[in-house]
C-alpha cells in the first residue's frame, strides 16, 4: 500500500473555490516525507494537462506514454503547476498513482522555492528555464 | 554466470548485470547501454538531494505558500482523465 510521501502523485477529493461541488483532483506532494504526519496537513502541487507551450517558468512538464508512464503513470501529457499548491490530508487522499522522478522533483523544489521567496520579497535565483 | 541486480528508490532501476566470459565485445554495446541509465538515475538523485539541501522547504513554510496560492476555479473544472 503507496504512502503519501515527496514525489508521490495522488489523486485528492477536494472542494473548488466556492467550496462545492468536490472534484477529483491530482497533485504531486512537495512536503518532505518525514515531515508528513497523520492528522497533519501536507502541500501539494496541482498537475494539470491544460498548459502553453513552451511550458511557462513555473511549471515542470512530467513524463507521460501514451500507454501510462511507468513511473508517473500518465497517460497524457501534464505539468506540475508550481504556483498552484493546496494542503492535503491522509483522508482526502482517493487514490495513489506514481512518483515523479527525483530530477523532475528537484526542478519543482526549485520552483517553488523561488516563487516563495519572490512573494515574500527575498531575493531569489534567476527564473528557472522552460519547464520541459 | 554471474548475475548482479539492484533497486533504486522507488524501485527506478533495476540493473541486470550478466558477464560472459569469452563475449565481452559481443556484448559491450548492451552493458554501455545498461550502465549509462544507472548512471542517469543516479544523477537524478544527486539532484533532488542538491535541491533539498539548497531549497529548505518546511511544511510550515509550504502551508503558507499554499495558502497564498490555491489552484483556480478553472483547474477545478478541468475533466481531463491523465491516467
Amino acid at each position: 500500500m503507496p504512502t503519501p510521501q515527496r514525489g508521490r502523485i495522488v489523486v485528492v477529493r477536494a472542494s473548488d473555490p466556492q467550496g462545492e461541488k468536490p472534484k477529483v483532483r491530482p497533485f504531486v506532494i512537495v512536503t518532505a516525507t518525514d515531515e508528513i504526519k497523520p492528522a497533519k496537513p501536507f502541500v501539494g502541487v496541482a498537475i494539470t494537462g491544460t498548459f502553453r507551450k513552451p511550458v511557462p517558468d513555473d511549471c515542470v512538464q512530467l513524463p507521460s506514454r501514451p500507454d501510462g508512464h511507468p513511473q508517473t503513470k500518465l497517460n497524457k501529457e501534464a505539468v506540475a503547476m508550481c504556483s498552484w499548491a493546496r494542503p492535503i490530508t491522509h483522508e482526502d487522499i482517493i487514490d495513489y498513482k506514481g512518483m515523479v522522478p527525483p530530477g523532475h522533483m528537484a526542478r519543482i523544489l526549485k520552483i517553488v522555492d523561488r516563487l516563495d521567496k519572490e512573494q515574500r520579497g527575498e531575493s531569489s535565483e534567476t527564473a528557472e528555464g522552460p519547464g520541459n | 554466470m554471474n548475475k548482479t541486480s539492484f533497486s533504486g528508490v522507488g524501485s527506478f532501476v533495476h540493473i541486470t548485470v550478466v558477464p560472459v566470459a569469452g563475449v565481452t565485445e559481443a556484448n559491450g554495446a548492451g552493458l554501455k547501454t545498461t550502465w549509462t541509465s544507472a548512471t542517469a538515475v543516479f544523477a537524478d538523485e544527486a539532484a533532488l538531494a542538491h535541491a533539498v539541501e539548497e531549497y529548505p522547504l518546511s511544511n510550515e513554510r509550504l502551508l503558507a505558500y499554499a495558502a497564498r496560492n490555491p489552484p483556480p476555479q478553472s483547474w477545478y473544472d478541468e475533466d481531463e482523465d491523465l491516467f
